[in-house]
């Protein structure tokens, strides 16, 4: 953006991404987590660990999502810290309330902190299990739940229950209690709030009670209820993260067209949301308050002879219009009038054709791919037509092309849907969360978006190497290889930053170890040490070719910090610096030197956005 | 920087008896040039030359009379692209034409434009030949002169016909441009063709379909793309100069000119500063920056923590991993990068090359650090893929962005395969039939006969248009063509249809065929259109916008509010019913209004009871305290202190002194006070309270 010149701007923004990636859909995210104080010590103590460890990612990823913490099955209610919170909700017996919904902040999690240090002896006493049998209500504390979730003051757009529990079946099946919680479900479903039960233990068997809670929760029937894995469910959690309900979070509904007068309703989601770092803010140095900074377009009208401002206004950055030379003519076309262009036809997806698997290249790309699955609210039937298309182009190896205008005012594209399959229910591996059964949009990119290189240059015959070099790359290749694990591989420069901001806010000490680092390159050495003797005979050592330009700086290194023209040593001597301000040369100063100048002499300490211009005025001023 | 302009002379048949479809394609043919060239602010170089016009005038025919005859050419210079360009084209294009004037000629002519223009310094010379190679018969005594002096003077050819259609080469298996049989052709005809199929052989020209001479114009490829350099180390032995060249990228290639203001108007871009919605104006010094950590800013920089050390530029290896253990739907990014050797570093290349060939036998693929630069420091992972030479380009590697675990989203979708979605064996076979009926590669026995595209497929991958660029250029064509200023006239061409739709449709050979599959198809799967969720969903939205304290009592104004005023056997209830209905008013004028009304009367019922020879006091407590309460509530202090003081007067008259110490002073009834107290208020109150002095007869006993 500093590359901003009001003057001749000729970017035509492409906005479509920016709102297809958005995650704001209107109201927060919100999670209320419930312990089953049926968990033994270690058991309680690993929940209570997840959901530190949810509480700190969530601060740190996702600062405005809701958090709350209640314990279920309890003998005791002890009420929360923050008392009136509780003012218009009934809190049934066996139930008590942690931390009603709330935007974490430092105080809420070093409290949870400190709770977490005594719980280990105090929960039982303060807490306590529900009497005779540990088996509190399961429909009161759902009803609770709602009622917190309801009453939490801030639009929700997607709430989650998260059930931390080891326990089973929480009422036998024969028992009034165990209806009545059936009926909850149904209760959730209409509220749209999602239901997990996350189990502490790793031979869960969903089929005496969740199996049917969860699939009435989500009204899906029972049948396509995939038993997720315990272990993996709890370490995404962790990482506050969840298998998201299909329903809630898609990115759009739109309709396919599979001929005139034949459509299916689906919708669409994204594999990843955009790479998000902290909010980076501006803070009152005096009272630690929160600066919004606004950048603004202001237009001033002057008068020429009095050079006085006559009019002033502001333009939003959708302002303004564009224009096009017509001879001496200039013909405008304002941002609406673009924008209906975008919006000449209605979003939906049309289905031009298929293909064989094959066409499509391995490696084709210009945007990340989504994912396709049917939606059978909106046109009844859609899930079965879905499913005939999918699967038989599943067994036949098509793939469906289409032009796809996800949403009003964005631009169409040609997309291939790729039949994908959910993994096997053996698979544990981080891979198997990636989708379920369905269509995978790969975006096809336009004609234009493909370059057109003529690597003649570059092609000569004696590029190929021998069969040696080959088998050398094979050795090396065995010897390092890895298994690619996504959930290990984190932004190292994120990484560093969380934990730097955990040890300023909350004292928290983050090992180096758990931090993602680049490699260690003599590690690597180690490894295919027995070959490198072996390469030095294969390969000559590179010549590398001469560079055409010398002036520049070899771009391996970056540019290289300009060279003081004037040695720092000199500039203690403030006779020097005088003559330099005499004789007006303070220009061939660095800026950091100028710097030094105002502080050893002045006694001035510039803000750091000052330019060179700047500090050489400030001294110029400060000497005279 | 190298120049990457070209330069393009286009050839235009207008005789009169060139096909009226050839003449109309043409136009719109060099119109989609001339729009793309401008609408993507290219600095190309443009110029036409028409044959079979009635007057002659070009270059060559004003040296020496006889040459060139029927041929003119626009102005003396190639011109860069714009809008004027364009309508002075389509007045040139209707000069008065002929049925002479030879193709040879209007390609000498191209040849000596190009000649002249050498001195623009363009890196790419073309020519485009749109003409109807007919019965008129033509002198090919110069041919070989010509098509020497393209090949010669490397200036590439492009000729597009009307009657053009494609086969695969039977020896080579690539498509190859043929000229369709006409039974009525006649020798001159058959000769004109065969001469044009010639150029391709004698200087490289390129034969084609209109479409596709639109697309081989647009196919410029770049001998001298940008660069990235970079180091691939494996460990700190093994290391490979590479070059990462942009191999797709998705952005729009639209340059309007953005203007914000009118010309005698400054703009510029100002930060303001904002707490909570109030502008400020802070020192520099007064800011520091820092990070939200949920709701908690913390400060945070240099002085405060230590940052690590830059990285330094260039791909830091990770590990080979299988190929097929990282998924697509993991790529991230907008652009897909190209590795290809060091230009000339022919060690580095036979590296890569040797890698490459490796990667593929072990069916493998590189994990990566990559650092941008110095400035551009932030790690990324990437993948890098291996792709084995071929005849054009050596062995390269593509590198994709992959997105953090931090970034994924877990989706739980039910299974597909369910009783409920279970399908008939017909139902099946009428998808079958569907996918079938609009397979867009031709199958094996269509390839033997001639077809209209140069691919054996209907919508090859690498010819896809780019419809909104599209459309931005035909609006602003119409636009700049009707000069359409106002809004209406901009919307009246938006509404054509043929704007759009021309995308929106099933490729022709197979629409058909589509139709009546997707015909059988909705036969067999009963599909309805249902609105109950919407119904639900706005039904939702209703209830959330409304305030919900107010929805719930207008519940209670329909149920049971029966009266109209407080009476005195029910004060408190009465008070409290007409209460809620008075906070049920969503006009706030409204409601103070009602508010007003109804303390007035419940003031007036408070003094009668007072007025009572035997009070209640119980129910004085209620109605007082209700009363008050509802006076903190619609902000009517003056009124309440007002009637605090008649309250205060009336026990005084009437010496009520048990209901003024155990209600008024007990319960704190007096006038209200905004806010904290002040030492004034507190006075003020002090007063207040102090006992009233009472008659002597005590009326209560």
């Amino acid at each position: 953006m500093s590359t901003w010149n009001p003057e001749y701007d000729v970017e035509l923004t492409d906005s479509e991404d920016e709102i297809a990636m958005k995650r704001d859909f209107h109201g927060r995210e919100a999670i209320l987590f419930v312990v089953d104080a049926n968990l033994e010590t270690e058991r309680l103590m690993d929940a209570l660990k997840l959901i530190r460890g949810a509480f700190i990612s969530g601060m740190l990823v996702n600062g405005k999502d809701l958090m709350g913490l209640v314990f279920a099955n309890t003998k005791h209610s002890p009420p929360p810290q923050e008392l009136q919170c509780l003012e218009n909700i009934v809190v049934p017996a066996n139930c008590a309330v942690f931390l009603p919904l709330r935007q974490l902040t430092k105080a809420i999690v070093e409290h949870y902190l400190e709770f977490m240090a005594s719980a280990e002896e105090l929960f039982a006493s303060e807490y306590g299990l529900a009497e005779p049998d540990g088996r509190g209500s399961f429909a009161y504390m759902i009803r609770l739940c709602i009622e917190l979730l309801e009453k939490c003051g801030k639009k929700l757009n997607n709430a989650k229950i998260v059930y931390l529990t080891d326990v089973e079946e929480p009422h036998p099946s024969s028992s009034r209690e165990f209806q009545a919680a059936l009926q909850k479900a149904s209760d959730l479903e209409g509220k749209e709030f999602e239901f997990q039960v996350v189990p502490m233990t790793d031979d869960f068997n969903y089929d005496p009670f969740y199996k049917e809670f969860i699939t009435l929760s989500r009204a899906i029937e029972i049948d396509s209820f995939r038993v997720p894995d315990a272990q993996l469910q709890r370490e995404i959690l962790e990482d506050r993260k969840l298998r998201q309900d299909f329903l809630r979070r898609c990115l759009g509904h739109f309709t396919l067209s599979l001929g005139p007068n034949v459509s299916i309703s689906a919708q669409y989601y994204n594999y990843f949301y955009r790479h998000v770092y902290p909010k980076k803010v501006h803070i009152m140095r005096r009272d630690n308050s929160v600066v919004q900074k606004r950048r603004q377009i202001i237009v001033r009208q002057e008068d020429k002879d009095t050079e006085q401002i006559t009019h002033e206004y502001q333009i939003k950055m959708t302002g303004g219009w564009y224009e096009c030379k017509v001879g001496g003519e200039v013909l405008r076309v304002t941002t609406e009038q673009l924008n209906r262009v975008r919006n000449l036809h209605p979003p939906g997806m049309m289905l031009l054709g298929f293909k064989h698997r094959s066409a499509l290249p391995d490696v084709i790309y210009s945007k990340p791919c989504n994912f396709m699955y049917p939606d059978d609210q909106n046109i009844i039937g859609s899930k079965r037509l879905f499913r005939a298309l999918w699967q038989r182009c599943l067994e036949r190896e098509k793939i469906a092309i289409c032009l796809f205008l996800c949403k009003r005012k964005s631009v169409p594209r040609y997309v291939a849907l790729v039949p994908v399959e959910a993994a096997q229910p053996d698979d544990k591996n981080y891979r198997s969360l990636l989708s379920g059964d369905g269509f995978k949009i790969v975006y096809l990119p336009e004609s234009k978006h493909i370059r057109r290189i003529d690597l003649s240059d570059w092609n000569k015959i004696d590029n190929t190497a021998t069969d040696e070099g080959v088998d050398f790359f094979q050795k090396v290749i065995r010897k390092l290889s890895v298994d690619y694990q996504p959930n290990l591989i984190n932004d190292p420069n994120l990484e560093v930053l969380q934990a730097n901001l955990l040890a300023l806010a909350l004292n928290f000490k983050t090992e180096q170890d758990g931090l993602t680092q680049l490699p260690d390159p003599a590690l690597q050495n180690k490894r295919i040490e027995k070959f490198l003797p072996t390469y030095e005979t294969i390969f000559e050592p590179e010549i590398e070719p001469a560079k055409k330009r010398t002036a520049k700086p070899s771009s391996d290194e970056g540019s290289a910090p300009k060279m003081p023209k004037i040695e720092e040593s000199q500039l203690s001597s403030y006779e020097f610096v005088e003559r330099l301000i005499k004789d007006k040369l303070l220009g061939s100063c660095t800026a950091n030197q100028l710097r030094l100048i105002l502080d050893q002499h002045f006694d001035v300490k510039p803000a750091k956005s000052a330019t060179k211009a700047v500090l050489i005025e400030r001294i110029e001023t400060l000497s005279a | 920087m190298a120049s990457n302009k070209e330069c393009l002379i286009i050839v235009i048949d207008v005789r009169s008896c060139a096909s009226e479809e050839l003449k109309l394609k043409s136009v719109k043919c060099v119109a989609e040039i001339l729009k793309d060239k401008i609408v993507s602010d290219k600095k190309d170089y443009v110029s036409f030359v028409l044959v079979g016009c009635k007057k002659s005038k070009n270059k060559l025919n004003t040296a020496s009379d006889n040459m060139c005859q029927n041929v003119v050419q626009f102005n003396e210079e190639p011109q860069i692209c714009n809008w004027q360009l364009l309508l002075e084209f389509f007045k040139f294009v209707n000069e008065p034409p002929c049925d002479g004037g030879e193709w040879l000629d209007g390609l000498d002519v191209a040849v000596a434009m190009q000649r002249a223009a050498q001195a623009l310094r363009c890196a790419r010379q073309r020519i485009l030949l749109l003409y109807d190679f007919n019965y008129m018969p033509q002198r090919y005594d110069d041919y070989d002169r010509i098509s020497g002096d393209l090949l010669k003077e490397e200036i590439d050819l492009i000729v597009g016909s009307h009657n053009i259609s494609y086969i695969d080469n039977a020896k080579s298996n690539l498509p190859q441009a043929i000229f369709q049989v006409s039974r009525k052709a006649n020798i001159y005809e058959q000769a004109n063709q065969k001469y044009a199929m010639q150029l391709v052989s004698n200087c490289n020209a390129t034969l084609c379909s209109f479409k596709e001479a639109l697309a081989s114009v647009f196919n410029v490829s770049s001998r001298r793309p940008w660069v990235w350099n970079a180091k691939l180390n494996i460990g700190s032995v093994i290391a490979i100069n590479l070059q990462g060249i942009i191999a797709m990228k998705n952005e729009s290639h639209i340059k309007l000119k953005k203007v914000w203001a009118e010309t005698e108007e400054t703009v510029e871009r100002e930060e303001r500063y904002f707490i909570k919605g109030t502008e400020v104006t802070p020192l520099p010094e007064d800011l520091i920056d820092g990070y939200m950590l949920g709701g908690t800013p913390v400060p945070y920089d240099e002085t405060l923590v230590e940052l690590p050390p830059a990285h330094s530029p260039g791909l830091h290896f990770v590990g080979f991993v299988k190929r097929s253990s990282i998924p697509d739907a993991y790529f991230s990014g907008n652009s897909l990068y190209m590795l290809v050797h060091q230009k000339g570093n022919v060690v580095s290349a036979q590296k890569l090359d040797a890698l490459v060939r490796a990667l593929i036998l072990q069916k493998c693929a590189v994990l990566c650090w990559k650092i941008f630069s110095v400035k551009f420091n932030t790690p990324r992972i990437v993948v890098l893929v291996p792709q084995e030479s071929t005849v054009d380009r050596p062995a390269t590697l593509y590198m994709l962005e992959l997105s953090y675990h931090a970034q994924h989203q877990f989706w739980d979708f039910p299974a597909l395969r369910t009783a409920k979605t279970e399908c008939n064996a017909d139902q099946l076979q009428a998808v079958d039939t569907l996918i079938d009926s609009m397979d867009l590669e031709c199958t094996l026995q269509d390839t033997q006969q001639p077809r209209q595209q140069r691919q054996n497929d209907l919508l090859p991958f690498d010819g896809l248009p780019s419809i909104f660029e599209q459309n931005v250029m035909d609006v602003l064509e119409r636009k700049v063509i009707n000069s359409a200023k106002s809004d209406p006239q901009f919307k009246a061409m938006l509404d054509d249809k043929n704007l759009v739709d021309f995308f929106w449709r099933v490729p022709e050979p197979i629409e058909q065929k589509s139709k009546q599959a997707a015909k059988a198809l909705k036969k067999l799967f009963p599909l309805e259109h249902s609105h109950a969720w919407l119904q639900k969903l706005k039904a939702k939205e209703e209830e959330q916008n409304a305030p919900p304290t107010v929805k719930q009592e207008r519940r209670d104004t329909q149920t049971s509010i029966s009266i109209d005023s407080v009476g005195l056997m029910t004060p408190a209830e009465d008070y409290k019913q007409l209460l809620q209905k008075v906070r049920s008013e969503i006009n706030t004028t409204q409601r103070d209004v009602q508010f007003q009304s109804l303390a007035a009367q419940m003031r007036v019922v408070i003094i009668t009871l007072l007025e009572r020879n035997k009070l209640d006091l119980n129910q004085l407590n209620e109605v007082l305290t209700l009363y008050r309460d509802s006076c903190l509530e619609f902000n009517s202090f003056a009124e309440y202190n007002q009637f605090a003081a008649l309250i205060k007067t009336k026990a005084s008259e009437r010496n009520l002194q048990e209901f003024w110490s155990s209600i008024v002073v007990e319960k704190n009834l007096g006038p209200l006070v905004l806010g904290e107290p002040t030492l004034e208020d507190e006075l003020r109150l002090k007063a207040y309270y102090t006992k009233p002095e009472f008659g002597v007869e005590d009326q209560e006993g």
